[in-house]
């Protein structure tokens, strides 16, 4: 593995096999992503993209999937990354426990670590501080917006510092406002933690305005189309109505083109 | 209407219909002269029940109370068991599959045909009557218990998996809260079920000191007047025991603010 890759993926193949025909999700996708790197996956709909992160978080159902390949995750595989909880996950859903509050949602991880409440009590405080939602710490996710509980979902992932950030289209069911703003919130949560981030993205323009690749996979079985590099320099608000801008949707656009999707 | 207001109102509308209906009684067994066997007043089940409480033997509260201590253990029993079972059939699912069939049948079988089978192979006494009762409140809540579970979002699982948590920690933190509405809502329904199975599974039994084995003593030999004051008794625990299960619920629910997502 190299050094500076936080992931590295070679010939990835997924395969489904409760049915009585072999589903093949992914097959032989191949890329690396290097430490502290935002990229985005965009494809059409059951071409992979969220099995993908599965497979690196190795939170994949094996009772019915099989996975060929090599998949190296901060030099080891998927399962010791986990173990070693070098992974945050935000889900497309909040998926925060409505029975607590806030501060307790996010200390969630860190109580299973076994961390002490000192600690604990000032690390929620700093991570509900960078989302902007310090005072809503005793408030329950039912009182919340769905963009203010993806807020703290993403704040909860990254309690426990983990290198790498797996995102599976958390903003989807944001409106379009909302979309933009929580944008804007992430890379300024790239910018003070250098995480390293994969983001799923139906969206073509969001995977353009956040990232600085941009991996296209083809229908089911996914294959990568190709990966696109952004050459467009942070903050990308003004680039937004930019030529350059529209030369890359236009891109992406047409490689989805030739590519239905999965009803 | 204030809200308080209303509940007073509403509160005195049920005591005023069921002394209505306490009255119509009355002069329904005074016009058609029914005798004490069949139907006594209203009055004379009330006489009874005086008499028992200033005699200062208490019989029948305290045969009630016994009743409802073996209800009330089998009930915790269930509630305890059964939640267990339900994570472990959870948890393998193949037990699931192999118990059903049991579940199945228990809840189609009548406690009274049953009852004297289970006291013929464990004996007659008060653990078999415990035994009775646990196996006819247990099963509603092992499968109110694996249903919850089973129907978490598998993000749930994934996420405690991404903090690479102990089993242990999965149930604590993730299946009990989770389970905690619904479980609520069944303990509600098991606790009439719990002192019925109680006062059916006496009769079988050689346990005595249970007010269901009084009752059915003083029905066969025509007390109808304490069976009626039984019956009072044994109503009044129950509704006692179903409004305390509210009480918790509403405790709970407001604690900790479960809502619909």
């Amino acid at each position: 593995m190299q050094k500076n890759n936080s992931i590295e993926i070679k010939e990835l193949s997924i395969l489904y096999n409760d049915l009585k025909i072999g589903l093949e999700a992914v097959s032989k996708v191949s890329f690396d992503v290097k430490n502290g790197e935002f990229i985005s996956i965009v494809g059409p709909s059951g071409c992979g993209k969220s099995t993908i992160l599965k497979v690196i978080s190795d939170t994949l159902d094996v009772s019915y999937s099989e996975t060929r390949g090599d998949v190296k995750v901060l030099g080891s595989s998927p399962k010791k990354a986990r173990e070693q909880r070098k992974i945050g996950f935000v889900f497309q859903k909040p998926t925060l426990l409505q029975w607590r509050n806030l501060e307790k949602n996010v200390s969630l991880p860190l109580e299973i670590i076994g961390l002490n409440k000192v600690e604990i009590k000032k690390r929620v405080k700093k991570l509900l501080k960078m989302v902007e939602l310090e005072k809503y710490a005793s408030y329950h996710p039912d009182q919340l917006s769905g963009g203010m509980q993806q807020k703290v979902s993403i704040a909860r992932a990254l309690a426990y510092d983990p290198e790498i950030l797996l995102m599976d289209e958390p903003f989807g069911a944001l409106d379009e406002i909302n979309r933009r703003k929580m944008n804007d919130e992430l890379l300024s949560v790239w910018k003070e933690t250098g995480k390293t981030i994969v983001f799923v993205t139906h969206s073509i323009e969001e995977a353009i305005y956040l990232s600085q690749r941009i991996i296209v996979l083809t229908k089911q079985p996914g294959r990568i189309k190709k990966i696109i590099n952004v050459e467009l320099p942070y903050p990308r608000k003004e680039e937004l109505g930019s030529m350059k801008f529209y030369k890359y949707i236009n891109q992406i656009r047409s490689l989805l083109e030739n590519e239905e999707e999965i009803v | 209407m204030k809200k308080k207001n209303r509940k007073i109102l509403s509160y005195l509308i049920k005591i005023s219909l069921i002394l209505i209906l306490l009255f119509i009684w009355e002069q329904i067994v005074i016009s058609f002269e029914i005798p004490k066997r069949i139907l006594p007043k209203p009055s004379q089940i009330i006489d009874y029940l005086s008499s028992d409480f200033s005699s200062g033997k208490y019989t029948l509260l305290i045969k009630t109370l016994l009743s409802f201590r073996d209800a009330l253990i089998g009930f915790s029993i269930s509630v305890i068991l059964g939640t267990l079972l339900g994570i472990i059939f959870h948890q393998f699912k193949i037990l699931k599959t192999i118990f059903s069939p049991f579940i199945l049948i228990s809840q189609l079988l009548p406690v009274p045909a049953f009852a004297p089978v289970v006291a013929a192979l464990l004996g007659y006494g008060f653990e078999t009557k415990i035994i009775i009762i646990v196996l006819f409140t247990i099963f509603p809540v092992i499968v109110t218990v694996e249903s919850t579970i089973s129907s978490l979002s598998a993000n749930y699982f994934a996420l405690f998996s991404s903090y690479n948590a102990k089993k242990i920690e999965v149930i604590k933190k993730l299946f009990l809260p989770s389970i905690l509405p619904d479980l609520i809502t069944t303990m509600k329904i098991l606790t009439t079920a719990s002192i019925v199975t109680s006062i059916i599974a006496e009769l079988p039994l050689t346990v005595s000191g249970g007010i269901g084995k009084d009752i059915y003593n003083s029905f066969n030999n025509q007390i109808t007047t304490r069976v009626w004051a039984s019956l009072v008794m044994l109503c009044t625990v129950s509704i006692l025991f179903f409004k305390s299960m509210l009480e918790i619920e509403k405790t709970i629910i407001n604690k900790y603010r479960y809502a619909k997502e």
